[in-house]
């Protein structure tokens, strides 16, 4: 009688345990609803619940950005790396679809070509500033420094910060309209009973006039204040002809101060417009999300 | 038990969600991709009926 309740047992142990290899397999294919409905029905050992948890986190990690620790993987960082990944398929689809993310992915771009450059200035004024304590610029400005004069002239000279300041406010001057794709494709023909895409692609939820708001108030601000620092880098290259034609060491130091400072100026602007660019996408996701969840439900 | 057990079918939950949701989106795109094609296409015909009547 025991030895065929142990029979039993160990029958059942085989059948929960290729329950669990056939839920890992679905999981390691990416049929995550298909293993998830398995999942739910399924009488697991402690050991095979771990061995799932294990291979989740496995595509878990294929959905990350961000290289995660190896290990095992918390739910509230789960959460927040599928999060992050159904934002990006949001923004992936607005990006294709909508006239105003596309536009935000630009200014995005943007702002990060700005971050290279304004990077790039401060690293020239610092080392400039350290040949300036050592004294290394003979009087008159000698051959030491003319390699290191060349590298400040190549940067500005290229104004490509100001291109790339006036690229954003000709964005910036688009996003004042946020229902531009609304006149072009009739949502209605797209989920003709449902329309919730619609209101994603009109952004007519509540937050998405937040949105409309964000898109035409701060941003705006922002830019004006990106076209205050293109005036401000226009002034950089009249410093720089000063620090070349100085052979008094204590007002180049000053000058590159100044420098210094519009630097940090121009830094704080570009930081302004990308605070507001992840304002914009997050109320964007967060519109979508809300105007997808009945059909998530469905 | 219950903690990994728990624990399994959260994160089971969480990426079958996201998958929902990435369904929804390519769906949607494919459709809007649809409407964009025949839009075109009708352009076209549009134009070529024009270059006749011409």
């Amino acid at each position: 009688m025991e030895e065929r309740e142990d029979t039993l047992e160990q029958i059942n142990h085989q059948a929960s345990h290729g329950q669990a290899e056939a839920i890992e397999k679905l999981l390691d294919q990416g049929k995550f609803k298909q293993a998830e409905s398995l999942a739910r029905t399924a009488d697991l050992s402690p050991e095979d619940w771990e061995q799932i948890s294990t291979q989740a986190d496995s595509s878990i990690r294929k959905l990350s950005k961000e290289p995660l620790p190896k290990g095992h993987i918390p739910t509230e960082q789960a959460q927040d790396v599928i999060t992050g990944a159904e934002n990006e398929a949001i923004l992936d689809y607005g990006a294709k679809n909508d006239p105003e993310t596309q536009n935000i992915g630009a200014m995005e771009g943007i702002i990060l070509e700005n971050e290279t450059i304004l990077q790039q200035l401060e690293d020239t004024i610092a080392e400039a500033k350290s040949q300036v304590a050592g004294n290394r610029w003979a009087k008159p400005v000698g051959f030491l420094a003319l390699p290191m004069i060349s590298d400040i002239y190549a940067i500005i000279k290229g104004k490509k910060l100001r291109k790339s300041l006036k690229r954003l406010e000709k964005l910036n001057l688009q996003l004042q309209n946020p229902q531009v794709l609304n006149s072009k494709v009739n949502a209605d023909k797209i989920t003709p009973s449902k329309g919730h895409m619609a209101t994603i692609i009109g952004h007519t939820t509540s937050v998405a006039g937040s949105v409309a708001v964000l898109a035409s108030n701060p941003v705006t601000a922002g830019i004006g204040a990106g076209a205050m620092v293109a005036g401000g880098i226009t002034s950089l290259v009249g410093y720089i002809k000063q620090i070349i034609s100085f052979s008094d060491m204590g007002k180049t130091k000053q000058t590159l101060e100044k420098l210094e400072k519009k630097i940090d100026q121009a830094r704080d602007t570009n930081n302004m417009a990308k605070m507001q660019v992840s304002m914009y996408q997050s109320a964007y996701t967060q519109g979508a999300r809300e105007n997808l969840q009945p059909m998530m439900t469905a | 038990m219950d903690n990994s057990k728990d624990e399994a079918l959260q994160k089971l939950s969480m990426l079958s969600n996201y998958q929902k949701l990435s369904a929804i989106l390519n769906k949607e795109n494919d459709k809007l991709d649809e409407i964009r094609a025949q839009e075109s296409e009708k352009e076209e015909i549009q134009k070529i009926k024009q270059s006749l009547k011409k």
